[in-house]
């Protein structure tokens, strides 16, 4: 009796043993390979679709459609090592939170230095024609009349305190000069910061207040104000 | 051991390599002294089946948002693949569109499509009639989940690419693959260049004076230089179509169309992005006592043409040789009528 107890206790201990060393081997797996979140938040909220936003005393907002692409990822740790996911693109959905989670093959130990990316898809991508995956022309980020990639998909609706609606539509792309509208971004941080750096924020607030609203709320077209919204989107990004 | 096992996949490869590059010369065929296409085939490799899936898709109305239009509505092959009684396209529920649909052939040789460029890359083009309001009025997402439902697509898709999935990628590049076998190289005119057969005198009057007036722009053996050019159309009020224009938003590209080729042009009537012309001789007109001066008018127009009675006649003799039966008739490229089958 007494014996098979202290049986059953040591088949417990290997049991949890292994139990141990099996998650840990998971979590390891999970740590080794770095993770880029690209979050869509209005301040300090991630965006949903729908819902009501105050974007200034006056005005409120929803946000109906937000869609970016995200490419030439390029990651530095502490030790600089370094990754490149050039040939790859993601799009970034508010209505797929999964598409904010940018699994790469890095297997850093350190944390990151430099976070290098394109907002958008670069020109060569664009002349080579259509694409699979997130750039499959399905995905609605292919313009129709014209050829090429939108970068970015913004379809909003301004609601004043006086009561008028006016919607907001902007499909940002372009590809040959002079309204080349892809945009490169670079983050560094300190050699000896503690932070993993990995969370990057599109704030929708601080993009659509640098915007005067009145006087462009459709842009659906490559242009001289595509281009201006484009680099106001990329000064719209930070790492948290 | 390793290597043992690598050996009989290196074999297969190696099978399957000089398959598909003998599949590739025997579907698609550049004529002798003809320029190489431009159209990338490494991402797009021709075969037997996706080329019939494209050809089904290209004659399918399940296209439209109410499946009453198709790409050949608009893309007769009895019209070299244009659209022969009406000006402007004629689209869904009797909606008439902004421009004349074009020929198409030998589009692997050709850099931009539509008349002001808008689209480089073929595997793009069908999204512009699908979505747009006045032509299929569809989207390509609900296309894709009409075609997923359809079990004939459902075996095409897994003859052509192995299994059943619907991606608007391969929806894309399978009706492109159709689109670049219609390719017309064997009218009266490549036989005589070929030192097959002889122009009569009359045609060949009218060679020469193509060659004299035309051939800057509708440049030989493809009858266009792959440019946009201003011949001098006076611009139509109510259209108010500035062309390529539209798309660069330069002023100098103001009124400049894509200059169009001419095979089979006895057949592609209405002329002109807007169709204005109904026949050959009414073109002809055009350039002599038509031209309309403009800042962008193209160089070589600048000067006046002058044609006799009796030129007009030659040059348009010769402007029937470009006809090719053998391309206007293909029944490669017909009707499929595995099309009127039920699912
Ligand atoms: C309602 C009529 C209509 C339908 C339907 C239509 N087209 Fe067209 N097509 C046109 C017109 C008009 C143009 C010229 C448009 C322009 O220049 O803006 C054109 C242009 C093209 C071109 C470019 C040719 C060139 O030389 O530049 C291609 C290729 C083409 N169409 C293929 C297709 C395919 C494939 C489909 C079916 C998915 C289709 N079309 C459906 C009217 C139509
Ligand atoms: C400066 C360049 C240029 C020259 C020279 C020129 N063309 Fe054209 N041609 C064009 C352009 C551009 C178009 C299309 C214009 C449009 O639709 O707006 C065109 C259209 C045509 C068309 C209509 C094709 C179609 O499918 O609708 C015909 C036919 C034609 N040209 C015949 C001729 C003949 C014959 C000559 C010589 C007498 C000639 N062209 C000289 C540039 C030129």
């Amino acid at each position: 009796m007494r014996l098979s107890f202290k049986k059953i206790r040591l088949r417990y201990f290997f049991f949890t043993f292994y139990l141990l060393i099996f998650f840990t081997a998971i979590s390891q797996r999970k740590n080794d390979l770095v993770e880029i979140k690209f979050l869509p938040v209005f301040e300090n909220e991630i965006v949903m679709p729908g819902k009501y936003y105050p974007l200034s005393q006056n005005d409120s907002i929803t946000i109906d459609v937000l869609r970016f692409y995200i490419s030439s990822l390029k990651l530095i740790d502490q030790n600089n090592n370094c990754f490149f996911d050039k040939p790859t693109f993601h799009l970034i959905d508010i209505r797929d939170t999964n598409s904010f989670f940018v699994r790469t093959t890095a297997t850093f130990t350190h944390n990151l230095e430099k976070i290098e990316f394109v907002l958008g898809i670069d020109s060569l991508t664009n002349t080579n024609g259509i694409g699979t995956g997130d750039l499959d022309p399905a995905k609605g980020m292919y313009w129709t009349w014209q050829s090429g990639y939108i970068n970015m998909k913004l379809e909003a609706n301004l609601k004043s305190m006086a009561g008028e609606n006016s919607s907001i539509v902007f499909h940002l792309g372009g590809f040959l000069p002079p309204f080349l509208a892809c945009q490169k971004l670079i983050f560094e941080f300190e050699k000896n910061t503690t932070s993993k750096n990995n969370v990057i924020v599109f704030d929708i607030k601080k993009y659509l207040s640098a915007i005067d609203l009145k006087d462009q709320h459709k842009v659906m077209s490559p242009s001289v104000k595509a281009v201006d919204l484009s680099k106001l989107a990329a000064k719209s990004f930070s790492v948290k | 051991m390793k290597s043992k096992q690598v050996l009989p996949f290196l074999f297969i490869f190696f099978i399957l390599g000089t398959g598909f590059v003998f599949l590739k010369n025997e579907l698609f065929i550049v004529p002798k002294g003809w320029p190489r296409p431009f159209y990338n085939f490494k991402t797009n490799s021709l075969t037997k089946e996706k080329i019939k899936l494209g050809r089904f898709l290209f004659y399918d109305p399940i296209l439209s948002r109410d499946s009453t239009i198709s790409c050949a509505s608009c893309h007769s092959p009895y019209n070299a693949f244009a659209h022969s009684d009406h000006a402007l396209s004629h689209g869904i529920d009797d909606k008439i569109g902004t421009r004349n649909a074009p020929a198409l052939m030998n589009l692997a040789w050709q850099k931009n499509f539509m008349w002001d460029g808008a689209v480089h890359t073929l595997d793009a083009q069908p999204l512009a009639p699908l979505h747009n309001l006045l032509e299929m009025d569809e989207k390509i997402e609900n296309v894709i989940l009409k075609l997923r439902r359809n079990k004939k697509y459902q075996q095409q898709f897994r003859r052509a690419f192995g299994d059943t999935i619907v991606s608007g990628e391969r929806f894309l590049k399978s009706l492109s693959q159709f689109l670049i076998t219609l390719n017309s190289s064997n009218s009266k005119y490549d036989s005589v260049m070929r030192k097959e057969a002889k122009f009569t005198e009359q045609e060949n009057t009218g060679y020469s004076l193509f060659l004299k007036n035309c051939n800057s722009c509708h440049t030989a053996p493809l009858f266009t230089n792959n440019s946009f050019e201003n011949n001098g159309l006076l611009q139509d009020p109510v259209l108010n179509d500035i062309g390529r224009a539209k798309i660069t938003l330069q002023l100098k590209d103001s009124f400049l169309f894509k200059v169009p080729t001419l095979r089979n042009i006895e057949f592609s009537a209405p002329y002109m992005h807007d169709g204005r012309f109904k026949n050959l001789l009414e073109v002809l007109r055009h350039y002599t006592s038509g031209i309309h001066q403009s800042p962008t008018l193209s160089a070589s127009l600048q000067a006046k043409i002058n044609l006799s009675e009796k030129d007009r006649v030659d040059l348009i003799a010769f402007l029937l040789t470009l006809t090719d039966k053998s391309f206007l008739f293909n029944a490669n490229n017909s009707f499929p009528k595995e099309l009127l089958d039920k699912n």
